[in-house]
């Protein structure tokens, strides 16, 4: 047999390159150095192809792994995922908590969803029906995942029941939340109480509000509604709205940016209570009885308590540096989303839409008309940055998540947002606006200089800082309210720390000072004790 | 509320998977035959385990007649794979059995997730709507079937090294019979149905390419053949670029590379060509508008979730679901992907059995890569080692489209994940490559085995070995004075120790891969052999082997 093989034909066998041994008159197959170097060579580029591919490989593993770990929730909460049905037949949903540990939301075992207190949290925690909203949108994936023990699983599937969800405490307090859903009345507007050395939302209403229990009802309704109310709308964060003078802080905030000494040296005589620059002019508030509010010779401060849009019109047109300005209106987050987690509208201003302003536009910036629009939280932000030395601290609304047993799973620390203004601003800017909340004494003049918010200049218990604003909108009269500010304990400094930030909204309200201030302090005052 | 026993099985499947992949990998550490064979029994003991645990869990989500189907079906899976493994040991002793049970792994895990997506949709009368799970049951028996019977066909693989050029021509006419069937039609058509079964005719023309590159490039590239062979490949890839199989097209180009890269040696080769490739692309990306519109989706796919975005949002919703765990089988929505069986079988892996268990299910494709690789190397028959290499390419790339696609690591493309996706025509193509690698293992085994027992015959014969035998078989004698050349014995000299390539054979890791001791006795020439650095290659011409002065003296030249 094995003769056979040695003298049949030659098998066909694999041709290789031949090199200088074959030259020589050495067949390949004789040449074991020749057969090991192609080998060899093909060694290399094998290995080559072998690393290339586990490179590759483990470059795409770590990619997907971190990807899909980081983006858990957010891919969770996507609405085009439906996997919270999926959860929803194996969890309870978990429980929304005001900071107090109230129940603000549960369910029952059949996974229906309760809110104890009816519309006071609506738009805030939100409802969780028909794709959700607010918190109860935003902490899904939280919400229907159970974290609780193994062993806690498996007492629930004993009992055939649903393993109840992980728990969301927010920041809401649920006293301050009812002092400003009552102060506000039925009136169309927003209230937001902030912590400025955190960030803290302590209370977010908007009105009008609707009840979450049996939101699916009356959906239908709500979303044809054509009557304005837009009831689901949480005018706190969604809404935008004309700043008016409350604008006036971002106008202080540049001026002293620009120079610090305008806080001592501004000098403006509002004569007649109109101010011209060229062919353009602009008048001061007009009081209810058609007259024009003159203000004579004031400082900075006595111009920012009086709201004198002459005296801002003359800054922003003749003193300021529009570029720079631009900057700094950037640096506030105008024209940009705000650092926020939950759904919020963008600010617009007019300033850097129109880069090539007009004199009459720009005098329309600095007194927060025109086409400039902001939302109650921006400006609440903005009231934070000046409480806070000018750091911002990110708004946020969920303080911790535990699981249904109380083991904390995850704490929402305060994080810094970004730095709106320098330190010195900050603190001369708050001294304008503390000049809003009180009577003072004018030595010059001889005569008491009253704030528009100079309701706050008796407070007992609290020292109140703030800026009033009333934004035309519209071509007839009316008009939104404005109020922001902060407040210091009475028992601090006038410098000391700040803490709560407030700012009211009150849609076609009229006058701030005749409107939201009184909302304003009826908080405060309840808060306070007073 | 049975997810506790869901949330037991899926740890299980984990562990089982686990110890599979490792197992898989432990191929790499020399060991004896004895040891083997139990690592091998090992894998097919998790693997029965594996299919059992997972239509288990299945099958607490479905009732009546679908429930007693399925574990038909489960039987039939666990008895015909364990029977295949063993009869395939049987029939061809030579074969490489870890490559197949890694083989058989990826179809199981296959059948599994198809079940579970088939189990899903049911209609009301508990009959499956569509009987995916057996049809890729029937296709994946018919690939086994063809992968026992191909290696007896081995005789003729080594006249197929002429018909590259044969093979070059069929391949691109069936291509461009499918576009013109399809410009006819006025639709992208790339796939067709016949007899329930649908049929992708590029799956099958990847093996005509395969074997036209790997006959062309085995002799010497000349430059007229490199332009031959470029042209051929380019018209290939090009038809499937006009008939919008994107993913076909970048693996045949990938394939055309690698293994030309491999024929010349050069890396001018391979760098000239990923630059060309991606000159290419960004033709391709300008030229024609549905590489553009993926490469958007790729980069931003929640901007376009309503429309083509969707698929691979969905699939990261799954991906991201499962988390390391995965949610258990029947406990996520894989469902919600488009095309999942076929296109995004591995998100709805990672959904259902986790994260941990999807980077076992890529180390096991990795694993059968470098096992390919590693025969590969292990050739110096230049058609051998190219087909083999080319094999190896062609699996991983398609792999890393696929994964990579479903992952948004890259583009999406639109592939079959090999072996586990569903699809008849992916698993035969695939199944039938892997064949070929088989078979040409059993052959180079055999060349191998034949090598030995004419030596040894020789050397019974009452040759002494000192004269008749090269140098390296026994370390002392001049294979060179017996050659008569002096040469030899210098470049003999560049190469002093004999810390070779062979060195570890017998060990049978993945770049050791030569020889795993089942053939022949266990007498000292094999070891002898295998440690040596440079031993002559039993592939090659083995019947022109020469042994000096003998055929002169008639001893074993019988007229």
């Amino acid at each position: 047999m094995w003769k056979k093989r040695i003298q049949g034909p030659p098998e066909e066998a694999g041709v290789r390159i031949p090199d200088a041994a074959d030259r020589r008159g050495i067949p390949d197959e004789w040449n074991e150095v020749h057969v090991e170097s192609v080998r060899k060579k093909a060694r290399r580029q094998i290995v080559f192809t072998a690393l290339m591919f586990v490179a590759l490989f483990a470059g795409m593993t770590v990619f997907f792994c971190r990807y899909a770990i980081l983006r858990k929730s957010e891919l969770f909460d996507n609405d085009y995922n439906s996997r919270d049905l999926l959860l929803e037949e194996h969890n309870r949903r978990g429980r929304i908590l005001a900071a107090g540990g109230e129940e603000l939301a549960y369910s029952d075992e059949d996974n229906n969803r309760y809110y104890p207190y009816d519309t006071l949290f609506c738009h805030a925690v939100g409802f969780s029906a028909l794709g959700g909203s607010g918190i109860e949108e935003y902490m899904k994936y939280e919400l229907l995942h159970s974290d609780i023990p193994f062993s806690s699983k498996l007492a629930c599937d004993r009992e055939e029941i649903r393993y109840p969800g992980n728990d969301v405490t927010t920041t809401l307090d649920l006293d301050l939340q009812s002092y400003a859903w009552e102060a506000l009345g039925d009136l169309r507007g927003a209230v937001i109480v902030t912590e400025p050395s955190t960030g803290k939302i302590l209370a977010m209403v908007s009105k009008p509000d609707f009840d979450p229990n049996g939101i699916e009802a009356q959906w239908e309704y709500y979303r044809t509604d054509q009557s304005g109310n837009a009831v689901l709308l949480n005018r706190a964060t969604q809404g935008v709205y004309p700043p008016g003078s409350t604008f006036k802080i971002v106008d202080a905030v540049e001026l002293l940016q620009e120079d610090p000494s305008a806080i001592y040296d501004f000098s403006f005589d509002c004569d007649d209570g109109i101010y011209e620059n060229g062919e353009e002019s602009i008048h001061c508030f007009q009081n209810e009885y058609g007259a024009y509010e003159v203000h004579h010779q004031q400082n900075l401060a006595q111009a920012f308590a009086h709201s004198c849009n002459s005296a801002f019109a003359k800054i922003v047109t003749e003193d300021l540096d529009e570029d720079r300005f631009r900057k700094t209106l950037e640096r506030m987050y105008f024209d940009k989303p705000l650092p926020y987690d939950l759904p919020c509208a963008e600010s617009s201003s007019q300033l850097l839409e129109d880069r090539d302003i007009s004199v009459h536009n720009l005098m329309q910036v600095a007194i927060g008309q025109g086409t400039t629009q902001v939302s109650p939280l921006h400006m609440n932000m903005i009231t934070m940055a000046v409480a806070n030395g000018g750091v911002l601290m990110r708004p946020y609304m969920v303080d911790h998540v535990s699981t249904a047993e109380g083991d904390l799973l995850q704490q929402y620390n305060p994080r810094q947002a970004g730095t709106l203004m320098d330190g010195e601003t900050a603190y001369m800017v708050r001294q304008l606006m503390r000049a809003v909340t009180e009577v003072a004494y004018d030595e010059e003049t001889g005569m008491d200089v009253w704030g528009t918010a100079s309701e706050f200049n008796d407070t007992q218990n609290y020292i109140a800082f703030g800026k009033t604003g009333t934004a035309e909108f519209g071509d007839d009269e009316d008009s939104h309210a404005w109020f922001t500010g902060f407040t210091v304990d009475a028992e601090d400094s006038e410098d000391g720390d700040p803490q709560l930030c407030i700012t009211v909204l009150v849609e076609n309200g009229g006058v701030g000072s005749d409107k939201a201030v009184p909302i304003a302090k009826q908080i405060l005052d309840r808060w306070y004790g007073q | 509320m049975n997810a506790y026993a869901i949330s037991l099985s899926k740890y299980v499947n984990t562990g089982l998977m686990a110890a599979f992949t490792l197992l898989a990998f432990a191929g790499a550490v020399p060991q004896g035959p004895r040891l083997r064979r139990f690592i091998e029994a090992l894998q097919q003991l998790l693997l029965a385990a594996f299919l059992a645990n997972a239509n288990f869990t299945i099958s607490r989500f479905v009732s009546g007649d679908v429930r007693r189907n399925l574990f038909l079906l489960c039987g039939m899976e666990i008895l015909f794979l364990i029977s295949f493994m063993a009869l395939y040991r049987i029939v061809h002793e030579m074969a490489d059995m870890f490559l197949f049970n890694n083989i058989c792994m990826l179809l199981s895990i296959g059948f599994v997730i198809i079940t579970r997506i088939a189990a899903y949709n049911l209609d009301e009368s508990l009959s499956y709507k569509q009987n995916e799970p057996v049809k890729q049951f029937v296709m994946a028996s018919a690939g086994l079937l063809l992968m026992l019977i191909i290696p007896f066909f081995r005789r003729f693989f080594d006249g197929m090294r002429h018909l590259g050029i044969v093979f070059g021509i069929l391949g691109i006419a069936v291509l461009s019979g499918v576009l013109l069937l399809s410009v006819a039609t006025n639709g992208a058509m790339i796939t067709y149905t016949i007899a329930g079964f649908t049929f992708q005719p590029s799956e099958f023309v990847k093996i005509l390419y395969i074997l036209m590159l790997a006959g062309m490039l085995s002799g010497e590239v000349s430059r007229e053949k490199g332009i031959l062979v470029t042209i051929l490949c380019l018209v290939h890839v090009g038809v499937l670029v006009l008939s919008r199989d994107l993913g076909s097209a970048l693996i045949f180009f990938v394939v055309y590379l690698m293994m030309l890269f491999l024929a010349t040696g050069r890396w001018m080769v391979l760098f000239s060509g990923l630059g060309l490739g991606a000159a290419g692309s960004v033709i391709c990306y300008m030229l024609f508008e549905h590489v553009r519109v993926r490469v958007e989706i790729w980069q931003d796919p929640f901007s376009v979730i309503d429309t083509l975005g969707y698929q691979i949002a969905q699939s990261l919703f799954a991906i991201s679901y499962g988390g390391l765990w995965g949610a258990g089988l029947t406990q996520g929505a894989p469902q919600n992907i488009p095309f999942v069986e076929s296109d995004f079988i591995f998100a709805a892996i990672m959904e259902e059995m986790g994260m941990i268990f999807g980077i076992c299910l890529i180390l096991i494709c990795i694993s059968c890569f470098l096992r390919i690789l590693a025969l590969s190397a292990s050739y110096s028959n230049r058609f051998f080692q190219l087909f083999t290499y080319g094999t190896a390419v062609c699996y991983i790339f398609q792999s890393f489209l696929t994964i990579g696609g479903e992952t948004k690591f890259i583009p999406l493309t639109g592939v079959t994940l090999p072996l586990v996706s569903y699809g008849g025509s992916s698993l035969l193509s695939t199944l039938i490559l892997f064949g070929i690698v088989e078979m040409i293992y059993i052959l180079h085994d055999e060349r191998t085995a034949r090598f030995m027992e004419r030596y040894e015959m020789e050397r019974q014969a009452g040759l002494d070995p000192e004269i008749g035998v090269p140098e390296m078989w026994n370390g002392q004698s001049s294979y060179a004075q017996g050659a008569g050349q002096g040469m030899y014995r210098q470049e003999n000299a560049a190469y002093p120790d004999s810390a070779g390539f062979q060195q570890e054979t017998g060990s049978n890791g993945f770049f050791g891969a030569g020889q795993q001791g089942s053939a022949g006795s266990d007498s000292g020439w094999q070891n002898a052999y295998f440690n040596d650095p440079g031993g002559l290659d039993p592939d090659d011409d083995m019947d022109n082997f020469p042994v000096n002065g003998i055929s002169e003296e008639g001893i074993f030249d019988d007229p």
